[in-house]
């Protein structure tokens, strides 16, 4: 009886905190200084039957492979200090709970990226790639520092990828996708 | 322990009709409502405005072609200085497409504007696609494209199809006559 309580409520406790974690970055959506695109998983599996036809096409065939295993891709973006801590914030309570481990940090004079993996079967299989870019100084990059009357020195990136990822085969990804060119370093 | 259980059983279940319940305006009588709305232009195409001359294609641009019926489209421009008609507008459009039982593909949001793009129907057989995109300040579009088992295969044969296409331009701008103003709008769309 007892046990059967603590079971139920211990599901219970689990069904919130996932439906909680799915909907983890969903705010920065409605967040009108953040810039999103978010593809479904029935978006993945449309275009791994279109792009089907292209067999002799090695980077199509990686990337057919692995779209057909991706739950969902989200990237935010945002050019407002403010946010940008708000997501560094988000990012980190978001590692604390989940068991995320680093793959690896870059920092240099222009941004300072991170890379989080949940592992998967093998080193180069992961179940889920967080990428966060904080505080990439537009700026230094040479680029137009002020589109729609707003001044863009900082720009912080958000990307999240969850499914049966390939670590040696992303680059499929990020060229079909147009996704950040950052995220090619974690095949290297 | 079974009287628990029985109760979370029914508020699952009153839950669940209550949302079923809820998807009180479907996207399709909310088209009907605002295609007579004098706030709204609204457009359909017949898949044979394209004038494609089937029988010269190959059977699988064939079938590509044929599974696409018609093209709905529904703009709504809000008059200059009235944000809140907008903003209204935008939140009722929102909640009926929040609401329906299209799924989402892709969604995008920036500053400057906003889109997403949804179907409804199986992966393999898709029924309709439906598209929304708003600027945020002024003008929103619905571009609805009807078929009947509309396959993710067919996209490549339509597209060697379509350039094989002959459209009737003369038919497309009476069609677009009437929206003067607005047809640059409708042409940057599409």
């Amino acid at each position: 009886m007892m046990k059967n309580k603590v079971v139920i409520s211990s599901l219970m406790l689990l069904f919130v905190s996932m439906s909680y974690a799915q909907s983890l970055f969903d705010r920065f959506e409605n967040e009108p200084k953040v810039s999103s695109v978010v593809v479904s998983k029935s978006m993945f599996n449309l275009l791994s039957k279109f792009e089907v036809v292209v067999e002799d096409d090695p980077e199509a065939r990686d990337f057919v492979a692995m779209a057909k295993s991706i739950e969902s891709l989200k990237v935010f973006t945002t050019f407002d200090k403010n946010v940008s801590d708000d997501m560094s914030a988000e990012v980190a309570s978001y590692l604390k709970k989940s068991n995320l481990t680093e793959l690896m940090r870059i920092k240099d004079e222009q941004a300072n990226v991170k890379f989080y993996i949940r592992p998967g079967r093998t080193d180069s299989q992961v179940k889920e790639l967080l990428m966060f870019v904080n505080g990439f100084d537009v700026k230094s990059m040479d680029l137009n520092l002020n589109i729609n009357g707003e001044d863009r020195n900082i720009e912080s990136v958000l990307l999240s990828i969850v499914g049966d990822i390939d670590l040696d085969k992303i680059s499929s990804l990020i060229a079909k996708m147009n996704l950040p060119e950052e995220l090619n370093q974690v095949s290297q | 322990m079974k009287r628990f259980l029985n109760a979370v059983g029914l508020i699952l279940i009153v839950a669940m009709s209550f949302i079923s319940c809820n998807s009180n305006k479907s996207v399709q009588q909310y088209f009907l409502e605002k295609q007579s709305s004098p706030d709204f232009i609204s457009l359909t195409l017949p898949a044979s405005i394209l004038n494609i001359a089937v029988d010269s294609l190959a059977a699988e641009e064939q079938d590509a072609v044929n599974s696409l019926k018609k093209l709905n489209v529904l703009v709504y421009h809000s008059p200059e200085g009235a944000s809140d008609r907008f903003t209204k507008e935008e939140e009722e459009v929102t909640a009926v497409l929040n609401n329906s039982k299209y799924q989402d593909l892709i969604s995008a949001h920036t500053p400057m504007g906003s889109g997403t793009i949804m179907f409804l129907g199986a992966e393999s057989t898709i029924d309709e696609f439906l598209a929304f995109g708003s600027d945020l300040k002024q003008n929103f579009i619905l571009i609805r494209v009807l078929g009947d088992n509309m396959n993710p295969k067919h996209i490549k044969p339509f597209i060697t199809a379509l350039q094989q296409s002959d459209i009737n331009e003369e038919e497309l701008l009476a069609l677009l006559a009437g929206l003067k103003p607005k047809q640059e709008l409708i042409k940057k769309q599409l």
